[in-house]
């Protein structure tokens, strides 16, 4: 299986930005993120508490359009979820997070913005770090999808997603626990179940903390999509302070 | 055509289905007569304080014309008025609105996309705008807007289903206007100041909305037209003139009038001596009493029903 | 966290209602831990179990100009759902040729031959057949679902805005439901031209028909308005579109070659219903934990899941505005009796696994079996009547 392709803090306008490449979608994903900013014209909305996030996705070459909104609200849900927004100096300002989708195929009037779902919340939670935003914890992202002959199917290609029944999504945090979980399509609950399983063993497989909190460096062992977001991270710090690095 | 922020049909857009009885004049059905008393009213349900989440609310409804014996068409033979009202307020302005010794009346007037046998769009039109206008003048008569300093209230009217403009199978004429909107303005008026009772605004009357028209149901065009009280429009072959009344019968006083179609020539019966507009307005105002008598007791009802 | 209310002043002292408004994640808890029901169960601030579902009444029909309609009413939120059916020639559609309907043309044939309408015929599922279906519902735009919540219904719509966020969302959302759960088959909206057989005098050895012409496409614009705001509009709205989906009468249409049109019939004998392939039921719930959002990497070390957290089903919209954690399901059980999962979301929280979800998801499917019953109860029972459900309890 291939890699995603993924970089860090290209942009240099926004706080925080990252792009992410799926190589099996096909589904490339540049996200910017702003924060904390002032929201004035949202003054109404603005929770004294805590920060406002926002999310807005930008579909390649369609204008956009319904079919953004409920990814927008699950991202939204999802990654606030995930941002400290109790965090000092985060209260009543905001997080804007902005994703545009560069390259793979449109998600149409009646599409689902599931197959996009790693992408999109890869991106941004390389985009957050970039940005420095506080996080509680890290995730990692499974895609699976279903065929009509029940057979289950890690990481489909587009043809594989147009031809199958039902597809699912499903986030672990770096604390173990399930952040996202999303099924559209039919499906039997066996299988439901099934799914769930498998993707509790590789996400298991992937990232086991140990005892001093440190992720084992093992590697050959997997290919989790968790391993892509260190790996990136820990490239720009490479690239950042090599001047220290070397000096040492 | 193509909105953004909607869910959208095909791009090239979508008929309405054209029924072949309208098209094969042989078998065309015969238009429905009015059954009741010129100055006699359909039965009117309204009801209170529906939406929770408002502070106050109405809904009302007007019992559909009886449709002849064996009618058995997909076409509907009559429309019949069902509109929700709800009331929101007194609330603070907000903050970059200018300061107002009075309460700030806003009103909204807007059609289901289902209302009407034409299919409604999402956007508001001029119709719409132009039933908020007159319904905002209706009830600012009545409201006693210096209670309430620096406030807001917001009256919204969904019009769930909306009377006709003229006979479904008759086709368009020179009598054509929308007349639908007279009665639809008259129950919104209705509508709201039961809303605004629910939601304790001080009122200085339960203002009132009566409708009347002068029709034409004689073949021969020299016949007086007839003064009517509470039209189905698709009843009639003409109307001349329509008047719709917002009155507050406490004080003997009209809030708003809006009196449409060409009097002009129009001759009432013998010994008559009023004019045609009076005529019309009476006729309205007629109307309006008795509706008030309903209204009265609903919101009697419902103030009855929370003391307990 | 009650000591707010027992240690207070006393010339400071809060109603429940005013406690309610200024500290709603303690009072939920007070509630909560202060009212366990008859049984032991913890109660909710509305007097509810977890797991019980409001009252529910639903009506169809009532609204003369739509084809179908209805009106759900769950606990205070009320939606009215209205159907209108329009057509689209495919002599209109650009991109539009014969082949594009070849399949299910042949299929139309061959049925005709054997004399079985193509309804009757459930269990022929083949995969081109299937392709042209959501093909033809999808590309042609034949299903049009709104949400409209400017309606008054709460002051944080303004009416004549735009649709806000949220609106679009559900609206996607149904559009998305009526996708994947295939509910509307295709044939039910299209209507077809059989062109004589000129030479069927000479050559009646042929026995071979001539292929029936798809002239045109029945679309239909599905409009919800939510009447009164109450929390979980989501159930309120997918139940209205299912019941009047269920209450649609689309009129016998054929196509008159001499005028070019479609014409209609008013004969209501001659109209047909939808044949709904599924009828799932949608749920949500929401997860409710007391304690903040914790402020800093040193409070997520500490861990913050020590109050627990309660599942809420049917939340209303109180319940709505504190929790936020969600969980959607949409789900029906086949003729064996097997849950089948349409939708499943659960995002905003962590406490949610995948244990809890597939209790919930059975919760969901016992749920389902009673508003199957609802449904068909008020479709049978025909023009405008209400029936109403009692809001019930369920356990995995």
């Amino acid at each position: 299986m291939a890699a995603p392709i993924a970089s860090i803090s290209d942009a240099f306008r926004a706080d925080g930005s990252a792009s992410y490449k799926c190589p099996v979608t096909g589904y490339r994903v540049l996200a910017a993120v702003n924060a904390p900013v002032e929201l004035p014209a949202r003054k109404g909305a603005l929770k004294p508490q805590e920060a406002t996030v926002e999310v807005s996705i930008r579909p390649g070459k369609l204008s956009p359009s319904v079919v953004e909104k409920s990814a927008e609200s699950i991202l939204r849900r999802m990654l606030a979820s995930v941002i400290l927004r109790r965090h000092a100096g985060y209260p009543r300002r905001g997080v804007v997070i902005t994703l545009a989708v560069v390259e793979g195929e449109p998600v149409g009037r009646s599409g689902t913005y599931l197959p996009l779902m790693p992408a999109l919340l890869h991106s941004s939670l390389l985009a957050l770090m970039s940005a420095a935003v506080p996080l509680s914890c890290t995730f990692m992202t499974l895609f699976f999808a279903v065929t009509r002959s029940d057979e289950i199917v890690r990481d489909p290609t587009p043809a594989a997603i147009k031809d199958a029944e039902s597809l699912h999504v499903i986030s672990f945090s770096s604390t173990g626990r399930t952040l996202l979980d999303l099924v559209d399509g039919p499906c039997d609950l066996d299988i439901w179940a099934t799914i769930h399983q498998q993707a509790k063993d590789i996400y298991q497989g992937a990232a086991v903390p140990g005892p001093d909190g440190d992720i084992s460096m093992d590697e050959e062992s997997n290919n989790a999509p968790g391993d892509i977001i260190r790996e990136t991270v820990e490239d720009r710090l490479r690239r950042d302070y090599r001047w220290e690095f070397e000096t040492l | 055509m193509n909105d953004r922020r909607r869910v959208n049909g095909p791009a090239e857009g979508t008929r309405r289905p054209v029924f072949a009885c309208h098209v094969d004049t042989a078998s065309a059905p015969t238009r429905p007569q009015r059954q009741r008393e010129p100055k006699a009213f359909r039965k009117i349900a309204l009801e209170t304080g529906l939406t929770r989440s408002a502070s106050g609310s109405s809904y009302i409804e007007v019992q559909p014309s009886p449709p002849p014996a064996s009618y058995n068409s997909l076409i509907p033979h009559s429309s019949s008025l069902k509109l929700a009202c709800s009331v929101h307020g007194p609330k603070p302005l907000p903050r970059s609105a200018a300061f107002s010794p009075n309460l700030v009346l806003t009103t909204h007037v807007k059609y289901a996309t289902f209302a009407t046998r034409k299919r409604r769009a999402h956007v508001r039109d001029a119709s719409e705008r132009d039933l908020g206008v007159h319904l905002e003048t209706a009830l600012r008569g009545a409201i006693i807007a210096d209670r309430w300093p620096k406030s807001g209230i917001d009256v919204t009217v969904t019009i769930l289903e909306a009377e006709d403009d003229r006979w479904w199978a008759d086709a368009p004429d020179s009598h054509d206007a929308s007349w639908g909107m007279m009665n639809v303005l008259a129950g919104c008026i209705t509508a709201a100041s039961a809303a605004l009772a629910d939601a304790h605004i001080d009122c200085l009357d339960l203002v009132t909305g009566g409708m009347a028209a002068l029709v034409s149901d004689d073949e021969n065009p020299d016949a007086p037209p007839k003064l009517v009280l509470d039209v189905d429009p698709s009843e009639h072959r003409s109307i001349v003139a329509a008047c719709v009344v917002g009155y507050m019968p406490g004080r003997d006083e009209i809030t708003q009038l809006w009196l449409k179609g060409d009097s002009s020539n129009a001759v009432l019966e013998d010994g008559d001596k009023r004019t045609v507009h009076e005529a019309l307005i009476d006729g309205a105002v007629t109307a309006a009493k008795s509706v008030h008598a309903v209204l009265a007791e609903v919101v009697r009802e419902s103030i009855l029903a929370a003391g307990q | 966290m009650d000591s707010l209310v027992q240690n207070a002043n006393p010339k400071l002292q809060l109603t429940p209602t005013q406690f309610a408004a200024i500290e709603p994640n303690a009072y939920i808890l007070s509630q909560l831990s202060q009212r366990p029901s008859s049984n032991g169960v913890p109660t909710r601030a509305n007097a509810r179990e977890q797991f019980e579902f409001r009252d529910m009444t639903v009506t169809v029909g009532g609204f003369t100009h739509a084809n179908g309609s209805s009106t759900v009413r769950i606990g205070d939120t009320s939606v009215v759902c209205g159907i209108v059916a329009e057509q689209i020639y495919t002599s209109e559609v650009p991109s539009w040729d014969v082949s594009q309907a070849s399949v299910s043309a042949n299929k139309r044939r061959r049925l005709a031959s054997s004399g079985k309408t193509l309804l009757d015929n459930d269990e022929e599922t083949d995969q081109a057949y299937d392709n042209e279906e959501s093909r033809h519902i999808e590309d042609r735009c034949l299903l049009v679902p709104n949400v409209t919540m400017n309606t008054g219904c709460t002051p944080g719509y303004v009416p004549g805005a735009p649709p806000s966020e949220d609106e679009q969302s559900i609206s996607n959302n149904l559009l998305g439901l009526l996708r994947s759960t295939r509910m509307i088959q295709a044939e039910d909206l299209r209507i077809w031209y059989q062109p004589p057989n000129l030479d069927a005098g000479e050559s009646d050895s042929s026995n071979e028909t001539q292929l029936p012409e798809l002239k045109a496409f029945w679309v239909l614009h599905i409009d919800i308005m939510v009447m009164s705001y109450g929390g979980n509009i989501f159930d309120a709205a997918w139940t209205a579109l299912v019941a009047a989906l269920r209450h649609v009468t689309i009129p016998y249409a054929w196509w008159d070659v001499d005028k070019e049109i479609v014409l209609c019939s008013d004969d209501a004998s001659k109209a047909h219903k939808l044949s709904l392939r599924e009828m799932p039921t949608s749920c949500w719930f929401s997860v409710f934990e007391p304690q903040p959002r914790p402020a800093s990497q040193d409070e997520v070390a500490r861990g913050s899941l020590g109050d627990g957290w309660w599942i809420f089903a049917d939340p209303d919209g109180y319940e709505e505005s504190v929790c936020e954690e969600n969980v959607w399901c949409v789900v029906s059980k086949d003729k064996n009796g097997k849950t089948r999962v349409y939708r499943a979301q659960n995002v905003g929280g962590s406490t949610v696994d995948s244990e809890v979800m597939h209790n919930l998801l059975q919760i969901s499917a016992k749920k389902w079996e009673d508003m199957k019953s609802i449904i068909d109860e008020v479709v049978a029972t025909g023009s405008p009547r209400a029936v109403a459900w009692k809001g019930k309890s369920y356990s995995a």
